[in-house]
C-alpha cells in the first residue's frame, strides 16, 4: 500500500526533524501517531480553554455547549453510582476519556490526518490509565479488604478463585483496548483498499458512513466500561 | 426536510435511537471480555508451559490456564450481564 499522505508529517519533515518513527526516543516520540496525539491533545485544550474564557450567568455559543456536555455526563455517571461524591471523583477521567477518544477517532475521517485511536500502542496506553485507576480507587475506598474481591465468598476457595478473576481482568483490559483498535484500524484499512480498488468517489462512502456512526459508539462504550469498572471496583464486596 | 423536522415527527425517535446504540455496546462487550479471558488464559499457560518449565508440564498448564480463563470468562459475563440488567430494571421503574 502506498504511504498515506499526512500534513504533520510533511511539516515536521519540513522542519528536519525525523517524523516517521524508528528506534531513537526523538523518533518515536514524533511517530505519526503521536503527532496526531498531540493535535487531539491540543484541541481538547484549547476547548476547554475557549469555552471558559468568558463564562457569563446566560451561556452562549461554545460555553453552552461545553456545559450541556459536563452536565449530561454528571447526570449519566450518577446515574451509575448512586453517589455524587463518587462521581466527583471520577469525573474529569471520564470526561478526559470521551472528550479525547471522540477527538482522535473524527481526527482520522478527515484527508492528511490520522486517527491516533488506530495504534494499539495509543488505546493500550488508555486503557492503562484506566485500569490502574480503577484498582487504586477500590484499594481507597476498601482499604486492604480490597483483595477479597479477588477472593471470592468462600475462603476455601481463594486459591481457584485467584488466577480466575486474574484472568477475567486481563480479558477486560484487552477488550477495552483492542475493541477500540481493531475498529478504527479496520475502517481504516477499508477505506484505504477501496480508494485504491474501486475509484475515489463514490465507492468509500457507505463505509465513511458507517465510520462517522463507529468513532461515537467506541468513546461512548470506552467511556461507559470504564465507569462501570471503576464503580464495581468502589462498591463494597459482594 | 431537516433532522429537527424529523425528530418532532416522531418523538420517540432520538430515545429509540439511543437505546439501540447502548445496547449493541453492551452485547459486544460480553462476548469480547468472554473471548480476550480465554485467550489470556490459554496464552499465559503456553509461556508457563514452553518458556519457564521448558515443555516438562508441556499440555497441563495450558490446560488448567485455559481452564481458568474460561472461568474468568463466565464470570466477566455474569457481572457484566447482571448490571446491565440492573440498569434496566432501574430506568423502568423510573418510568
Amino acid at each position: 500500500m502506498e504511504h498515506p499522505l499526512l500534513f504533520l508529517t510533511l511539516l515536521l519533515d519540513a522542519l528536519g526533524l525525523p517524523a516517521h518513527g524508528g528506534k531513537g526516543i526523538l523518533e518515536q516520540a514524533l511517530a505519526p501517531h503521536m503527532q496526531y496525539s498531540y493535535l487531539a491533545m491540543g484541541i481538547c485544550i484549547v476547548l476547554a480553554i475557549m469555552a471558559t474564557k468568558d463564562m457569563k450567568m446566560i451561556p452562549t455559543g461554545l460555553q453552552n455547549l461545553m456545559e450541556a456536555y459536563v452536565g449530561g455526563l454528571e447526570d449519566f455517571i450518577t446515574e451509575q453510582t448512586h453517589d455524587r461524591k463518587k462521581t466527583l471523583i471520577i469525573f474529569p477521567m471520564i470526561g478526559t476519556f470521551f472528550l479525547y477518544i471522540v477527538i482522535a477517532n473524527y481526527l482520522g475521517l478527515l484527508p492528511g490526518f490520522m486517527s491516533p485511536t488506530a495504534n494499539i500502542n495509543v488505546t493500550l496506553g488508555c486503557t492503562a490509565i484506566s485500569i490502574i485507576a480503577y484498582h487504586s480507587l477500590g484499594f481507597r475506598f476498601n482499604g486492604i479488604g480490597y483483595i477479597k474481591h479477588f477472593m471470592g465468598p468462600v475462603p476455601a476457595m481463594a486459591p481457584v478463585m485467584f488466577p480466575i478473576e486474574v484472568f477475567s481482568h486481563i480479558g477486560r483490559i484487552l477488550s477495552l483496548a483492542i475493541r477500540l483498535f481493531g475498529n478504527m484500524v479496520s475502517k481504516e484499512i477499508l477505506l484505504g483498499l477501496l480508494f485504491m480498488l474501486a475509484g475515489p468517489y463514490l465507492a468509500p462512502l457507505p463505509i465513511m458512513f458507517l465510520g462517522v456512526l463507529v468513532c461515537l459508539i467506541q468513546a461512548f462504550i470506552f467511556m461507559m466500561l470504564s465507569i462501570v469498572y471503576s464503580v464495581e471496583a468502589m462498591s463494597h464486596g459482594h | 426536510m431537516n433532522y429537527n423536522s424529523v425528530a418532532e415527527n416522531m418523538p420517540g425517535l432520538k430515545e429509540e435511537l439511543g437505546e439501540q446504540f447502548k445496547n449493541f455496546s453492551k452485547a459486544s462487550t460480553i462476548a469480547l471480555s468472554i473471548v480476550f479471558s480465554i485467550f489470556a488464559g490459554v496464552l499465559a499457560g503456553y509461556y508457563l508451559d514452553t518458556k519457564v518449565f521448558h515443555e516438562k508440564t508441556y499440555p497441563y498448564l495450558t490446560i488448567l490456564f485455559f481452564i481458568f480463563g474460561l472461568a474468568g470468562g463466565i464470570k466477566n459475563f455474569f457481572i457484566l450481564s447482571k448490571r446491565f440488567q440492573d440498569e434496566d430494571i432501574d430506568k423502568d421503574k423510573k418510568k
